[in-house]
């Protein structure tokens, strides 16, 4: 399982150029708001084109810039949960969950979505609206709806930081465990190195579109590459 | 009410049912359309469907007829074809409410789609799920109050269609005078009281639609 890719692209005031491969680990894109993070995220997912690059995932080409291919969001099957969770307020808890599994018969889909109420500690809540839920229980639902069709990559765009301090512990732990569950490639960004420490395996830090150090989040923290890694771990 | 006057009233609901029925499925697909896609000519077909919200009815109705008349470019072909025209036919009336009524959902729709999260339709193609499939399973259920609103609107408008129904249908008795010709028939001819009936019934049919799109919508802006 691996995750490589290359990424050009210009908009106004503001352009991205990173490149960078990852394994089968958790790896936090570190960086201010607005260095392109969430962006290189939609792109991963097929919702922004690139302007040049490409991109690999598990051997398959979802984009390429030189031979025109462009894979549709709809076949990438990538996991994605953002801060607000995006559920579907139309839909019961089950419903959404559900949401994530394309095809299969019922009782296969029905056994699928109990499974993953379980795992995501969500039993009882089945029939609950989101606006019924809480903070933690919206984003269990939203990680739940994104790993149910077992897509090949996770992708988490700061998906605790509207989150209490305690919930977001837990969910960290939570995130250890489906590590387990699930063996992907995770893709985290955030902009707290507490959660970086916690749960990354590598850390790529950005810098205003593009990647300015790669490694551990011991390495990061003991080896700033400069003057702006540093102001971002805030010790400079 | 004489038997003339609930002949009207019948065929004016048969006209405006009928005109809701295609408002309904081409106005969200051109509100959609309009919402979600960019494409050269984006403004100006926004314009022309949007033009008989405010051109005079007759204005409308007298583009109807160039086009749909015998001789016309849609309606030429039609008549060479099949011996028909659409021209004083209660199918004409249908037509002139469907071009003056599109607007109206057309406009609701797309106001309630744009209302709509687009994160919600992005995390729903990233779960596999189609264009189509994401309309009509998170627009559109989300979009509801909207439409209905605008369906109540079309429908409100097309209920009281006068002029371009007038230029195209004609206003022949018991063929295609709908209700409002049919009160202008009476008022012009003095009989106050057929017209009375009428007047009353689409006033308060029209008080109610309009209550139903607010009560949907929250307010009704055009």
């Amino acid at each position: 399982m691996s995750v490589s890719l290359r990424l050009v692209k210009e908009v106004p005031g503001f352009t991205l150029d990173v490149r960078w491969k990852i394994g089968d680990e958790l790896v936090t894109l570190f960086g201010f708001s607005g260095s392109g993070k969430t962006m290189t995220l939609q792109m991963l997912a097929g919702l922004m084109r690139p302007d040049e690059g490409y991109i690999h995932v598990n051997g398959r080409q979802f984009f390429d810039s030189a031979s025109g291919l462009d894979v549709k969001p709809k076949e990438r099957r990538t996991g994605y949960v953002v801060q607000n969770s995006a559920l579907f307020p139309h839909m019961t808890v089950k419903e959404n969950i559900a949401y994530g599994l394309t095809g299969g018969d019922a009782s296969a889909r029905a056994a699928r979505v109990s499974e993953m109420t379980g795992i995501f500690r969500l039993d009882g809540l089945e029939k609950a609206l989101p606006r019924e839920i809480s903070g933690g229980q919206k984003q269990r639902v939203a990680l739940a709806r994104a790993l149910i069709g077992r897509p090949e990559l996770l992708m988490l765009d700061e998906p605790f930081s509207a989150l209490d301090r305690p919930i977001r512990a837990r969910m960290q732990d939570i995130i250890n465990e489906i590590r387990s569950e699930f063996s992907i490639p995770v893709v985290l960004v955030t902009h707290d190195f507490s959660e970086v420490e916690k749960l990354a395996d590598k850390v790529i830090v950005y810098w205003a579109g593009e990647v300015v150090q790669e490694g551990s989040p011991a390495e990061i923290q003991k080896n700033p590459a400069d003057g702006r890694v540093s102001e971002l771990l805030g010790i400079g | 009410m004489d038997s003339s006057a609930l002949f009207s009233l019948r065929l004016s609901l048969q006209v405006a049912v009928s005109a809701t029925c295609l408002v309904v499925p081409i106005g969200i697909f051109f509100a959609y359309i309009l919402a979600e896609k960019n494409f050269r000519g984006k403004n100006l077909l926004d314009i022309a469907l949007t033009l008989p919200l405010v051109l005079p009815p007759t204005v409308t109705g007298y583009y109807l007829v160039i086009l749909f008349g015998r001789n016309g470019p849609i309606g030429g072909p039609i008549y060479n074809l099949t011996g028909w025209t659409i021209m004083f036919t209660w199918q004409a009336a249908v037509l002139a409410s469907f071009v003056v009524a599109l607007p109206l959902m057309m406009k609701t729709a797309r106001a309630s789609f744009e209302s709509v999260e687009h994160q919600l339709i992005d995390v729903s193609y990233t779960l596999g799920h189609s264009e189509v499939a994401t309309l009509f399973k998170v627009i559109l259920p989300l979009a509801r109050k909207g439409l209905i609103a605008g369906a109540s609107l079309a429908f409100a408008r097309a209920i009281g269609e006068f002029g371009a129904t007038l230029m195209l249908a004609g206003n022949i008795s018991g063929k295609t005078d709908t209700a409002p010709l049919a009160i202008y028939t009476n008022a012009r001819s003095g009989d106050w009281s057929a017209a009375n009936g009428m007047v009353l019934l689409l006033t308060l049919v029209s008080g109610a639609i309009l209550y139903t799109a607010i009560k949907f919508k929250g307010r009704v802006s055009l």
